[in-house]
């Protein structure tokens, strides 16, 4: 759920702050057979207890041209078996501003459905920009709010003969910066709209349904690209023209029991986005299947 | 919320010890070729409970019965299903369905050549 937060409102803190971001990762789903895994650009289409722990990035230049690192992190907490609220938070450096707090972000997600034959599932969240909890300059004098949809398809209902692609998958996110403040000390926060996709590649899925992988840790990968971007659409008349920044993330994720890990670069896609290659990691913790019987079940609704 | 930390940690320094059941092999292999198979035998990343898991056979012919689903003794981690009659050549689909010991539930299904 965190990049809901992370991604999404750090899109408005970076307009703000002429900041590019790597937006923290989220939960993993599973629907029918397939598993979508957390992901680093955009939300997965589920909701579960699950602590992403670090996510770290790095980009050598950003929009503005300055060295920046980041680590953050996002706890998410079932509170029913298909709803769930989450709070992240982390911190930014930026060479020759020094390290600075970022806003404390707020978010609540639910599960709309999930088809397991069809291996399509989605949720509808909201997230919380909590203004003015930054230090040193690395968040917003106002709050930013940001609902968004994200999906996603398995094409695990291909017919046999296609079986080849069958552990294909596709992710997608949409949503909205909207900040409660037009302007704040003369400078216009405008409305961004934000957009992203991923393509993926489960080996799990390929040795589970199509052939077995002999090799333990080759069977356990997921190569994947993600496809984020943001974009202004309103209240931005006084910052010039409206430019689309973002980033393609190639990388792989590797699927261990009850956690992961993920390693992507990050190749902003213009110059306002930054330059050069960064890269951005995540260790991510699955709570439900960790800790099953305490912090990992729903507070109401748990089935067991 | 101490207990909580402290189950936390060891939860970390044992990760596979609850998760969802995932398909790690399969006798006949998944996709693979063989000679007409006396049972079906699924390991799990996990153990499961085989009162509430199970799997569906089907053939060239359509849906072909076949026996309870049990777990090995003394590894709750693989699913065995007996076959009942001989298979004639042709392709086979293998329906799974499995709930872990920690009540997780996974599905999935795979395909394999009788020759």
């Amino acid at each position: 759920m965190s990049h809901l937060l992370n991604g999404a409102l750090g899109a408005a803190s970076a307009l703000a702050l002429g900041v590019a971001t790597l937006p923290s990762a989220y939960a993993h789903a599973i629907c029918g057979s397939r598993i979508f895994p957390a992901t680093l650009g955009i939300d997965d289409p589920g909701v579960g207890d699950e602590i992403a722990l670090p996510t770290a990035s790095y980009l050598p230049a950003n929009g503005n041209g300055a060295n920046q690192a980041a680590i953050s992190f996002n706890y998410t907490k079932t509170i029913f078996p298909e709803f769930g609220l989450s709070v992240g938070n982390g911190a930014t450096f930026q060479n020759g501003q020094g390290w600075g707090r970022n806003d404390l972000t707020l978010g609540a997600k639910d599960r709309v459905f999930c088809l397991p034959d069809r291996e399509l599932m989605a949720s509808v969240g909201v997230g919380v920009d909590l203004g003015k909890t930054y230090t040193n300059g690395m968040g917003n004098d106002f709050n930013t709010l940001t609902p968004a949809l994200d999906v996603g398809l398995g094409f695990g209902g291909l017919p046999k003969t296609l079986n080849i692609l069958r552990p294909f998958a596709i992710t997608a996110s949409v949503g909205e910066n909207l900040p409660d403040q037009r302007f704040t000390n003369a400078n216009q926060n405008p409305t961004n709209f934000n957009w992203g996709f991923t393509i993926q590649y489960s080996l799990p899925y390929f040795n589970a349904n199509v052939a077995e992988i002999d090799n333990v840790f080759i069977k356990r990968l997921i190569p994947i690209t993600e496809f984020t971007f943001q974009r202004p659409v309103a209240n931005f008349d006084t910052l010039g023209p409206a430019v689309t920044t973002g980033t393609i993330q190639p990388g792989v994720i590797y699927e261990g029991n009850g956690w992961q890990a993920a390693l992507e670069a990050a190749l902003p896609i213009n110059a306002a986005s930054g330059r050069g290659v960064g890269v951005v990691g995540e260790l991510h913790f699955y709570l439900d299947d960790l800790m099953p019987d305490t912090l990992g079940r729903p507070i109401f609704g748990a089935k067991k | 919320m101490k207990r909580y930390l402290i189950a936390f940690s060891f939860a970390l320094l044992a990760p596979s010890a609850f998760a969802h059941a995932m398909l790690e092999s399969a006798s006949p292999p998944v996709g693979g070729a063989v000679e007409s198979p006396a049972e079906i035998r699924i390991t799990f990343s996990e153990g499961i409970e085989p009162k509430f898991s199970g799997v569906a056979l089907s053939g060239p012919g359509g849906a072909i019965p076949i026996g309870k689903a049990s777990v090995e003794a003394g590894d709750d981690k693989v699913l065995i299903v007996k076959v009942g009659r001989k298979l004639t050549p042709g392709t086979y689909t293998v329906k799974w369905r499995a709930v872990s010991v920690d009540t997780h539930r996974t599905q999935g299904d795979f395909a394999f050549t009788v020759k």
